[in-house]
């Protein structure tokens, strides 16, 4: 039978293989039109556009203050390229054309105001306009509002009717004469530098990737009009050099607050070896595991088991198969059948694992069913449907739902009671404790899940791990306590000043 | 049996039937039940409203077509809104099937401006869809490094490099905006927590109603700039965009749905409390 | 030494990984990709373990015909199915065109297709004569020069690029529209177009090579939102059945599912206005405070489960997954 399954699998495996073969003809023929994309490129290059009209005027000025700095943290192939804007970026321009109509909209008396621009677009782009007012019995033009680069008027409602007549306003568009940066880079002073990167006009930062650390790149940033004017390439280039670094001085905090933890369970580990007694305090859901399964037994049905939706990667997961251990041990000495439906492949394979581990500790091996384990599908609703139709056939007196679930657990949980079964659900996932606690009996809440392993098995490492999980808690707990004290003492800060440095102190301490 | 007994004893049938007309009967003949934009849903309308025309924003589909009657709605309007205001958008896909989505998404879009604006926008320099990318986090993050070398190629094959919309959009440096629409893992947590805290950039999250509760925090402390939850989020999100579409139709059902599970769970505590009632009289006149 | 291997490379890789998110020198900056793709090799292989389990399961079903084993059928035909045309097909959106229809042939090329061998246009393709020839013979005629035909595609928008010499003053990135030759059958594959003669070559061509999307759009994505349907039911009847003032506790949950409920839709604005409650406002006090406390103790509960059961994992500690105790 196993040489049977083995060749299945290697003529499945060979099935999958025919379309990557089929693929690289398709794969050749794009190398072919790659090929001609670059004969067309180079006879682009050797045929030049056509110059854009001469226009006689001012040179574009370069970005100033150009600086490069090595990218933080990171594996030393990236620089850092900031610059301050070319004072050809960002201009203020009165609009010369302005027209003020009074109208009465929704019987209200408003002031359109409406402008044109067509003198300032031939060299310029317009970024946007700011309306400016002066109300009648004030010195000075206020800014009332901002308009869009394609906006031509403002309706002004905010006006004393009264007095419409005497208000004059003032329209100042931002204009900009660059379109774009762009950023050349070279490996010495003198060239050739060449292209990496190209920046919208309101962008002063580039992170250049493609660096390699310890070597030296110069760097310089050309300002570009909207004709294609280019700043003067002549000025001297910024330097810099990246560097690889080892550690990652942003997550030092992450790194402190792990090791602390870590210690905490260590230590409570290696405590736990010299004092095994711990106490935990009682799950509801996990001391009802036993009466659960024993109800199944009287009844005569099976047990079922669902590990969960997502594969060995996840957490969850690895909780939930390591209760099936424990359950499976104790449907075994029951002589009760547990179906284990699975939804992914690796934790099939697991799971069979892992029931037949138990079986044999139990002294059952003969009565281990591999069928009773299986790969029902990978995607999410055909397996919640699968699982329905089980229950519903099977009439299971005790489901159990442990591991990551989403969307179906409802309708596991409902269909499950549906058909009577005492339920014990336990999941991490937040969103759906609240449907587990409404359908199911027991429900194992977040962190319960992870301490069910040590709660059944009783194994002093694993109850040390809990207690070292209740350090780390404690720590949590105190730190709020304190965080809370301070923050309403902060809404009084000429008594507590500290209060907000401390708050502040501590906000960036955990700051990610 | 009286009443009494048979509202104890209710076939869970008879309450599905209930859920159906109340579903099914606002579907046919609407209400049109106005929608009250709350402020969640505001402050991501605003935050688009600030944004110049030309910006780029990246909309990744990160659910599959079983949750798309709640979040198809949304990802819609919200792709629909940043296109009215000129931005660019590229979409991107973490679930495999997220990336059809997009394309419907983006061409209905593309119509509703065509219709409404008369702009005919042009893939390829007004929008893109880089299709789907198997990796979840590791994605996210390998986006803030290139989106060339995350994807090279769009969902139609077209080798990165030959996008216009791309070659302004290098990395996250060169994003203005990222919205996620997301129906678990990975999802909303995730581009919080690898592009929105690691590289400083704004996120929009839409989730289902089922996930809103758990990803308010993420709002509450800022780390998301709106939270869109759900159907009703969609609905809102459409009155504020004035495109009322399926969500606010919607809106309809769920409302006269939540209804009735409401006089349901009032009926089913009145029988609980009659129901205890009777056993008291019966306990005393045993005595 | 069967469980020490699994252990030791458990220990080393989980070490590994956590190394990895602090230190960004290389080569730790590739470990990730490297175990992704390690792990997705894995997991396609695993795929093939699971579908063997499967077909292994439900063909034992069917040759002992145990209890439903005509659904085993329904599955192991639905599998191979779907499986061959996803495969030999593909999954893009085809369009099926009749060959005895050639205007519709010529019209969908004519806005792909410039010209044909760099003269004619796609109106020009068929023979001077044409008008004389029934459909099917022009739909024939088109057929015979599939291979035959030249014809200059619209492919990639391309950008221009820096002129090489310096002096030259640099044009803004200009778009135009890379073009290649190609057969003509060339150019129908690459547009997904899949031409067909009706009857029974059409329906294998469209099972072929339409039959994934088609299985897809109107059968798995309508199972799909049925499934996910279902929960508006089973929420009401949960509801019906589980909200009852019980204890005090239960009397909470009742209270926060009623003004949750109600606020989330118009009812909660129009109610509040009659009782002169802001009961949007209660629902959203609700989310924000109370759940969310709730929802962040329980992740920090969560998170240190998280870090405690992957600890035990890697330090060899929890060995259950490895099926030992």
């Amino acid at each position: 039978m196993d040489m049977r399954r083995s060749l299945l699998c290697l003529v499945l495996f060979l099935f999958l293989l025919v379309p990557l073969w089929a693929q690289e003809e398709a794969v050749q023929g794009d190398e072919q039109t790659q090929e001609q994309v670059q004969e067309e490129t180079q006879a682009e290059a050797d045929s030049p556009p056509a110059p854009p009209a001469m226009v006689a005027k001012k040179p574009v000025l370069s970005p100033l203050k150009i600086a490069v700095n090595d990218s933080p943290d990171d594996n030393g192939k990236a620089l850092i390229v900031e610059w301050d804007h070319s004072p050809d970026a960002i201009k203020h321009r009165t609009v010369k054309t302005v027209d003020v109509q009074q109208e009465v909209v929704n019987s209200q008396t408003v002031n359109t105001v409406s402008w044109t621009t067509d003198s300032l677009t031939k060299n310029f782009r317009i970024l946007g306009y700011e309306i400016m007012r002066q109300a009648p019995g004030e010195g000075e033009y206020n800014k009332i509002a901002t308009a869009f680069a394609d906006q031509t008027s403002y309706v002004d409602a905010d006006i004393d009717p009264g007095e419409s007549a005497a208000y004059s306003y003032k329209v100042v568009a931002h204009i900009t004469r660059i379109a774009l940066y762009e950023i050349l880079r070279s490996e010495n002073t003198q060239g050739p530098f060449i292209s990496v990167g190209m920046n919208p006009m309101k962008k002063t930062r580039f992170t250049d990737s493609g660096v390699e650390p310890g070597h030296p790149f110069y760097y310089k940033v050309i300002a570009i009009d909207k004709d294609g004017e280019r700043s003067d390439e002549s000025l001297a280039p910024a330097k810099g050099m990246s560097h690889a670094q080892w550690f990652s001085m942003n997550k030092l905090n992450i790194f402190i607050i792990l090791g602390l933890l870590s210690f905490f369970i260590i230590y409570s580990i290696e405590r736990a070896k010299k004092d095994p007694d711990l106490y935990i305090r009682p799950i509801a859901g996990l001391a009802a595991v036993e009466e659960a399964i024993g109800r199944s037994t009287e009844m005569g049905k099976p047990t079922l088991f669902i590990s969960g939706i997502m594969d060995m990667d996840d957490v969850q997961t690895i909780a939930g198969i390591t209760i099936l251990g424990q359950v499976a041990k104790m449907c075994a000495e029951y002589d009760t059948p547990i179906l284990v439906p699975t939804c992914r492949s690796v934790v099939m394979t697991t799971a069979q694992e892992v029931v037949r581990e138990a079986y044999l500790k139990a002294g059952r091996p003969d009565a281990f069913k591999q069928d009773n384990v299986w790969y029902m599908t990978d995607d999410q609703f055909g397996f919640a449907a699968g699982v329905d139709g089980l229950i519903l056939r099977e009439r299971p007196s005790a489901v159990f739902l442990l591991g990551r679930f989403y969307a179906e657990s409802l309708i596991l949980a409902e269909t499950g009671n549906y058909v009577g079964a005492i339920q014990i659900a336990g999941t991490a996932e937040p969103s759906q404790l609240p449907f587990f606690v409404t359908a199911c009996d027991y429900t194992l809440l977040g962190e319960e899940l992870f301490a069910a392993s040590a709660y059944l098995s009783r194994d002093p490492y694993e109850v040390g791990s809990l207690k070292g999980q209740d350090w780390g808690k404690l720590t949590i707990m105190l730190l709020l306590c304190v965080l809370l004290v301070l923050g309403i003492l902060s809404f009084w800060p000429d008594s507590f000043a500290f209060s907000l440095d401390v708050i502040r102190f501590l906000g960036n301490l955990f700051k990610i | 049996m009286n009443l009494l007994d048979r509202l104890i004893k209710l076939d869970r049938r008879i309450i599905f039937l209930l859920i159906f007309l109340a579903v099914g009967i606002p579907l046919i003949a609407p209400i049109g039940l106005p929608v009250e934009p709350s402020q969640p849903i505001e402050s991501g309308y605003d935050f688009i409203e600030e944004m110049p025309p030309g910006s780029f924003v990246l909309v990744s589909y990160d659910y599959d077509p079983s949750a798309r009657p709640e979040l198809y709605p949304m990802g819609l309007a919200i792709i629909k809104h940043l296109m009215g205001r000129g931005i660019k958008v590229v979409t991107m896909a973490l679930w495999p099937a997220g990336a059809k989505l997009a394309e419907e998404a983006l061409n209905e879009s593309v119509q509703y401006i065509k219709d409404t604006q008369g702009r005919e926008l042009e893939y390829g320099r007004d929008y893109a869809n880089l299709g789907f990318m198997a990796g979840n986090q590791i994605v996210i993050v390998s986006l803030g490094k290139s989106v060339s070398k995350t994807f090279p190629n769009d969902f139609y094959g077209t080798p990165i490099e030959n996008i216009n919309i791309l070659n302004g959009m290098k990395n996250y440096s060169n994003i203005d905006l990222i919205v996620t629409i997301s129906a678990g893992d990975p999802g909303v947590p995730y581009w919080v927590m690898y592009a929105g805290d690691a590289y400083d950039k704004p996120v929009i999250g839409g989730c289902t109603a089922v996930s809103a509760p758990q990803l308010y925090p993420y709002f509450a402390n800022k780390q998301l700039v709106s939270l869109i939850g759900g159907l009703k989020g969609a609905a809102e999100y459409e009155t504020l965009i004035k495109a009322p579409g399926k969500a606010s139709k919607g809106m309809d059902s769920q409302s006269i749905a939540h209804l009735t599970i409401i006089l349901l769970i009032i009926v089913g505590n009145i029988t609980f409390f009659l129901d205890k009632q009777r056993l008291k009289r019966l306990k005393r006149r045993m005595k | 030494m069967k469980y020490r291997v699994p252990i030791l490379i458990t220990m080393i890789a989980g070490f590994i990984m956590i190394i990895r998110e602090f230190i960004p020198h290389e080569p730790f900056d590739r470990i990730d990709n490297w175990l992704q793709d390690w792990y997705m090799v894995v997991a396609a292989f695993a795929i093939v373990l699971g579908i063997e389990s499967l077909l292994h399961l439900h063909s034992r079903k069917i040759s002992f015909k145990r209890k439903d084993w005509q659904y085993s059928v329904v599955l192991i035909v639905s599998l191979l199915l779907m499986s061959i045309a996803g495969i030999f097909g593909g999954i893009e959106d085809k369009t099926f065109l009749d060959m005895d229809n050639p205007t519709q042939i010529t019209e969908l090329l004519a806005t792909e297709i410039d010209t044909i061998d760099g003269k004619r246009t796609v109106a020009q393709m068929l023979p001077a004569d044409a008008s004389a020839m029934s459909e099917q013979e022009q739909g024939a005629y088109i057929y015979s020069q599939l291979k035959t035909i030249t014809v200059e595609v619209e492919d990639k928008i391309k950008v221009s690029t820096r002129h090489p010499d310096p002096k030259r003053k640099y044009t803004i990135p200009a778009l135009y529209l890379d073009r290649k030759q190609l057969s003509l059958k060339q150019a129908l594959k690459r547009q997904q177009i899949i031409l067909h003669r009706g009857g029974l070559g059409y329906l294998l061509k469209f099972y072929l090579f339409g039959g994934f999307q088609f299985s897809y759009q109107y059968i798995y994505t309508s199972l799909m939102g049925t499934m996910f349907s279902l929960l508006a039911f089973f929420v009401a009847s949960a509801a019906y059945r589980a909200f009852k003032a019980r204890t005090l506790e239960a009397t909470l949950l009742l209270l926060a599912a009623f003004f949750v409920m109600i606020g989330r839709v118009t009812f909660g604005t129009i109610l509040g206005n009659v009782i002169g409650l802001d009961i949007p406002q209660i629902t959203d006090w609700i989310m924000n405070y109370p759940v969310t406390a709730g929802q962040k103790a329980i992740m920090i509960g969560i998170a240190l489960g998280l870090i405690s059961t992957s600890l035990r994992i890697i330090l060899g500690i929890e060995k259950s997954y490895l099926g030992r105790e």
